[in-house]
């Protein structure tokens, strides 16, 4: 059979239709459009107590990460004395709320702890968090401030840690929550869920002094098991921080998720930092974890399970 | 029954001590003992020339006095009371010729006062034993308790009993408690050379209260059963029964009763009688010299004291608790309990040595390389007992502007090494610190009137030794009465929570679109 010049080009294209052209063609606009996701995220908008709530049954609920009798070790952020209208803390009732679905999962205690920059008492005091915990029972509310509660790890993974002394209870617990709050940063530029995590290091000053902060933030992301990590974001100190005072926003949004680089990349777009509107891959923090390989910083990559409270 | 109440007493001067600005909003008198010290409240209000109500409060331990003499001696003061159960290990009954000493050392003591010298704290039983069980007691006691916790902590893991196995106090320290360790451990030992020699011989108040005894309604009395078997005058603690057995040397008796219960006759009884004035000692013109003596030299040290000020670089590094009244006043209400010290929550707080010359010797200092003032505390004024610390409110103590933080750029990282530090801007409370373009470089500087002197920049600071930015005595507040809100407004001061200038970065006079720091293109 002749083949005829205008029939090679017919078959020739429905080959290349057939073999090449859809792997060559559909597959990239496809990786744009609709990637696979690594990872999910919740997001929620609306009153504390129900979006804390909501954002963790869109995650499948507390049962997830939470075994019966196991020791659930919370970390939000209570360094400052200062009170919840300031934004320098989390927000009392994300704290609360959150003790008590790790109750009712079955958990046999929860740690409520932080090693606090202002003085113990007061943080606690006017927090807020001391008090919203009080009544439940088998919830613990205590700062850690002496040498004796940390343990020194070898941050296996590090490129500017090399190790560090990290909350006994954090190391040993069952299950680890970080409860960060929203917060612009002097150095790292927003402090929001593995900056919290220099509040379980017992030496914060040689991150300050002796190393690359931002990438000392990431090397200690890798040597720690976060389990969750649950950003308030109902208030967001987007000036001034991380001491304050500084101008308070209201995003009202709490996001909850596995990937504590895609958290603190989608908090990092909840609101404007010093008036300028900033995404995670631009906080070098969170870009160097994202380097790591700790979490991702695309939030294409990421499927988020929105929703109103 | 007497020890029964001389443990109470030392039992609630303890638990005072320890309760002591323990809750902060529980109104503890934790310095009752203190403020019932007649000898403080009346040197006080001599050297200061001012009426203290704490006089009033005193009126109970001079009536109790005019009632029945050393009472107090015998049954309250706690330092007795230590001495008494140290007196059961060494009873010594050996006897000086020194009884008139304590007399001569009140006699200096008031002329010192006369002359605006206040030095009752060098000679006070209460503020004597205050300060040790500040600068002795409390450290120790924490550092035991501290030790008890970690042997149980195990335990308490084992038993979940999270609380107790987070549990730890704050351990204080002091700086130089060596010194009264020592005098402490003196005093004590004394002790082996007469039972209570310190009160027989040495101790002010118990002059005090000896004149007062002159007057005394409650009297031993000796029944004509005596047989002078002398036993009373051996084992009185106090040496207070005279040669001849009958007659009692009413300012030394402490009322002990010790005389009574040794007495094989049982001749010897306390009843309540008429107020009767007694006739002193027959003095002899060598006692007159000597109280002569004694005055000159109050006089003397008194002139001493005021003629050696601290130089002018240690008073430039004096920081006064805020709310501390003017220096001159201050030293003389001062009585060097260390309460203040005891209560301040993070141990800034510290003993002058010479720091604010011989006068100022123990008064409270601030030490900001170890710590800052807390900014959600006044607790060093509550406590106070003579008010040379004002007792104000959390907003009055924040303007009470402790001194002016000063920057030294040959120290400074950012200044002689251009390194990015900002660590002094972040712990201000007031952002009283900046950063400006200078030298090519952004570099700190002190809003003088921002900076309340708190004192947090030189605590962290994280130049290795002495700070790059300290503290100074420049510009303190020091109102003896008044508002210092209103004197702050008067200065114009800005002393307030401030949302910083985080402006600065992006100032672009400064640094064209430079990104805050943390972020990147």
């Amino acid at each position: 059979m002749k083949i005829t010049r205008r029939d090679f080009v017919k078959k020739g294209a429905a080959v290349g239709l057939a073999l090449g052209v859809p792997a060559s063609l559909h597959s990239p606009f496809q990786s744009l459009a609709a990637p696979k996701p690594t990872t999910t995220l919740s997001m929620v908008t609306g009153d504390t107590v129900p979006a804390t709530r909501k954002a963790l049954e869109l995650l499948g609920g507390m049962g997830n990460f939470v075994k019966r009798g196991q020791r659930v070790v919370m970390k939000p952020n209570m360094s400052w004395a200062r009170t919840p209208d300031t934004g320098a803390n989390t927000h009392p009732d994300v704290v609360a709320t959150i003790a008590r679905m790790c109750l009712d999962a079955g958990a046999g205690e929860v740690l409520v702890l932080d090693h606090t920059i202002n003085r113990p008492k007061k943080c606690l005091e006017l927090t807020g968090i001391e008090a919203a915990c009080k009544g439940i029972k088998n919830v613990y509310t205590f700062a850690v401030n002496e040498e004796k509660f940390f343990r020194a790890v070898t941050v296996s993974r590090a490129k500017a840690l090399r190790t560090a002394k990290i909350i006994k209870d954090v190391l040993d617990g069952d299950v680890f929550i970080n409860i960060p709050c929203a917060k612009s940063h002097t150095t790292t530029g927003v402090t929001l869920g593995m900056k919290n995590l220099m509040g379980i290091v017992w030496d914060r000053k040689y991150f300050h002094t002796s190393v690359d902060i931002n990438q000392a933030i990431a090397d200690l992301t890798s040597a720690v098991k976060i389990d969750l990590t649950v950003l308030d974001a109902s208030r967001a100190m987007v000036t001034g921080g991380p001491a304050g005072p500084g101008k308070v926003t209201r995003p009202r949004t709490i996001v909850a998720g596995t990937d504590p680089v895609a958290v603190d990349a989608m908090g990092v777009s909840l609101a404007d930092w010093y008036d300028q509107r900033f995404t995670g891959n631009q906080v070098e923090h969170i870009a160097a974890a994202h380097s790591m390989g700790l979490g991702t910083l695309n939030l294409q990559e990421v499927s988020v399970l929105k929703a109103d409270a | 029954m007497r020890t029964g109440i001389q443990l109470l007493f030392l039992g609630v001067f303890t638990l005072l001590f320890f309760c002591n600005g323990w809750g902060e909003t529980v109104p503890v008198p934790g310095d009752l003992f203190l403020r019932i010290d007649p000898l403080v409240a009346v040197l006080s209000c001599i050297a200061s020339r001012h009426l203290h109500y704490n006089l009033l409060l005193s009126l109970t331990v001079v009536v109790s006095a005019l009632f029945a003499g050393r009472f107090f001696c015998g049954y309250v003061c706690p330092l007795g009371t230590l001495f008494d159960l140290a007196g059961r290990i060494a009873r010594k009954k050996k006897r000086y010729q020194l009884c008139s000493v304590k007399y001569y050392i009140l006699t200096f003591l008031v002329a010192c006062a006369l002359f605006g010298v206040n030095l009752a704290y060098l000679f006070d039983p209460i503020a004597f034993l205050t300060r040790a069980y500040t600068f002795l007691l409390n450290p120790a006691a924490v550092f035991t308790a501290n030790l008890g916790l970690d042997a149980v902590r195990p335990a308490a893991d084992t038993f979940n009993l999270v609380y107790l196995a987070h549990k730890h106090f704050h351990q204080p320290i002091f700086l130089k408690s060596g010194i009264t360790f020592v005098l402490f451990l003196f005093v004590f030992i004394l002790n082996f050379f007469t039972h209570r020699f310190w009160c027989r011989y040495l101790c002010p108040l118990g002059a005090l209260l000896g004149l007062l005894a002159r007057f005394r309604a409650v009297r031993r009395h000796v029944g004509t059963a005596c047989n002078s078997c002398m036993k009373c005058y051996q084992d009185c603690p106090m040496g207070a029964v005279a040669p001849q057995p009958r007659t009692t040397r009413e300012d030394e008796c402490i009322l002990c009763g010790t005389c009574a219960s040794i007495c094989p006759q049982q001749a010897i009884s306390f009843p309540p009688g008429a107020p009767l004035f007694v006739a002193p000692q027959p003095s002899g013109a060598a006692a007159g010299r000597r109280a002569v003596l004694a005055t000159a030299g109050g006089v003397l040290a008194a002139c001493a004291f005021r003629a050696m000020p601290a130089s002018a670089t240690m008073r430039r590094r004096l920081l006064r608790p805020p709310g501390s009244v003017p220096e001159q006043t201050f030293l003389r209400l001062c009585v060097r309990c260390g309460e203040c010290m005891k209560v301040c929550p993070t141990n800034t707080l510290q003993p002058c040595l010479f720091e604010s010359s011989l006068e100022g010797i123990w008064s409270p200092r601030l030490f900001a390389r170890l710590a800052g003032c807390d900014q959600t505390c006044k607790l060093c004024g509550t406590v106070c007992p003579t008010g040379a610390i004002r007792n104000l409110t959390l907003e009055e103590k924040k303007h009470a502007k402790i001194g002016t933080a000063v920057i030294d750029e040959k120290r400074c990282l950012v200044w002689e090494e251009d390194k990015l530090c900002l660590i002094c801007d972040e712990q201000c409370p007031y952002n009283a610190i900046v950063f400006r373009w200078e030298k090519g470089f952004r570099r700190p500087f002190v809003v003088d009137n921002k900076c309340n002197g708190c004192g947090f920049c030189e605590e962290q600071c994280p130049v290795e030794g002495e700070a790059a930015i300290i503290v100074t005595a420049q510009d303190e507040m020091r109102l003896a009465r008044g508002s210092y809100i209103e004197k702050a407004r008067e200065l114009q001061l800005h002393i307030e929570e401030d949302p910083g200038d985080d402006g600065f970065f992006f100032d672009d006079d400064i640094t064209p679109g430079t990104l805050p720091k943390g972020f990147r293109k």
